[in-house]
């Protein structure tokens, strides 16, 4: 991208999606329906290697994308986003398809609601990166960036190990 | 002349999108550790750096309310490594000068040195009597290096009881994206009835050396060229308890370029 920042700097304006998709975004949900609702350690222990796994795969589809964006091929970059954002919303889908602790919906539910503004917000920059705008894909990143810490907060103390958003790994 | 350490910081917390930061919670068993912080201005130069505030603000609680809560003993928050800290011809101060003092007098004694101000809030619990709360203002001085190491004073007085204390923040260069860190323990006196709750610092100096103005504190925005701004992470906390416990929360900002 040509920048004119120092040599340290980073494009990281995208990296707070990116970090979104390594850490949250599940695979495969096998959701095994119970009955009686589900409890916590259970719904935990089902979700959170979910997160983990995927937070491989999805590293995979991004792999290189902050050098693109770096070097000015926002276009490419801009693609991988939106295939990462299609990955992110069948995944949260399937999150939001397991079954619930019925004492948590509330949170899971607000939960589910900021994963599926992070997809939203994932596309938006992908197109916006596509069409080489600059300005308003770096608002759509400050605004992913806030929707992250949201989601964060929606599930604290719930003893996620990897579904917690830490894009500080990735910036 | 000779540049000192690279410090953290690309940050904002003013205008536009400042609204947007919040705290970050975790929460470990009964221990509720909130963290906060952001760097000012937010519109930032995209190459070089400008003087910045630096502010970091953290609070401990517990779910269940017990009294006092689980003891802070380590404090150590790396800061971007984008950034940079620059003490050269800035007066130090030493602990026994301002040690015991009011806020007043070691501000009389030490002002040249100061580089920040903030506020501490302690749980006390001592033998034979109820817990009350202690609640400070804090003036942070800068201090001449020990070990190869920077350091900051945080002279901490309170007038209900009246007492007054210092911590030695040792500031520390490491490889990573938190290149600076900054950290302190409970003096060991302490451990015995301090219990943390709540402190909060905001490090800004900007000050005259041979003619020239110089700032404590500077950072730059390193958006990617063409981008109006850059998302970052701006610091990372760790702090650690009594019985070994420790919990570590990141915050991430945002600048803009100016």
């Amino acid at each position: 991208m040509g920048s004119s920042a120092t040599m340290s700097s980073l494009p990281r304006f995208f990296l707070a999606a990116f970090a979104a998709l390594l850490v949250v975004v599940p695979a495969a949900l096998a959701a095994e329906e119970g009955e009686g609702g589900i409890a916590r350690p259970e719904y935990i222990s089902r979700v959170d290697p979910i997160c983990s796994k995927n937070a491989t795969a999805n590293a995979r589809i991004l792999k290189g994308v902050k050098q693109q964006v770096q070097r000015g091929d926002l276009v490419p970059a801009g693609k991988r986003f939106i295939r990462a954002s299609s990955v992110f919303g069948r995944t949260t889908a399937k999150i939001a398809a397991f079954p619930q602790p019925a004492s948590d919906g509330p949170k899971l539910t607000k939960w589910i609601g900021y994963l599926k503004k992070e997809k939203t917000f994932l596309r938006k920059i992908g197109k916006l990166l596509k069409s080489n705008k600059k300005n308003p894909a770096y608002k759509e990143a400050v605004r992913l960036k806030s929707n992250n810490s949201k989601a964060n907060g929606a599930i604290v103390g719930f003893g996620f190990h990897h579904c917690s958003i830490d894009q500080s790994k990735f910036l | 002349m000779r540049r000192t350490g690279l410090i953290a910081a690309v940050l904002l917390s003013a205008l536009g999108f400042a609204a947007t930061a919040q705290a970050e919670k975790e929460i470990d068993g009964n221990l509720i550790v909130s963290f906060d912080g952001g760097i000012s201005p937010h519109a930032l130069p995209r190459t070089g750096v400008a003087p910045v505030s630096v502010t970091v603000d953290s609070s401990f609680a517990t779910t269940d309310e017990s009294d006092p809560p689980p003891q802070l003993r380590q404090i150590a928050i790396g800061i971007n490594k984008d950034g940079k800290i620059y003490d050269r011809g800035l007066p130090t101060c030493q602990v026994r000068r301002i040690q015991p003092s009011t806020i007043a007098a070691a501000r009389r004694i030490c002002g040249g040195a100061i580089v920040g101000s903030g506020h501490v809030q302690v749980r006390v619990a001592l033998a034979n009597q109820s817990p009350f709360t202690f609640k400070g203002p804090m003036l942070v001085f800068h201090a001449a290096r020990a070990g190869g190491h920077r350091r900051l004073l945080a002279q901490v007085y309170g007038s209900k009881p009246p007492s007054a204390f210092v911590l030695t923040f040792k500031v520390v260069r490491k490889e990573g994206t938190f290149g600076t860190l900054i950290k302190t323990s409970l003096p060991k006196p302490a451990r015995q009835w301090a219990y943390v709750t709540h402190f909060d610092m905001k490090l800004r100096r900007v000050y005259t050396y041979e003619g020239q103005k110089h700032s404590f504190i500077s950072a730059g925005c390193a958006a990617p060229a063409g981008f109006p701004g850059a998302v970052y992470p701006f610091a990372r906390a760790n702090f650690g308890f009594a019985g070994g416990k420790q919990v570590a929360t990141t915050l991430v900002r945002d600048c803009k370029v100016r």
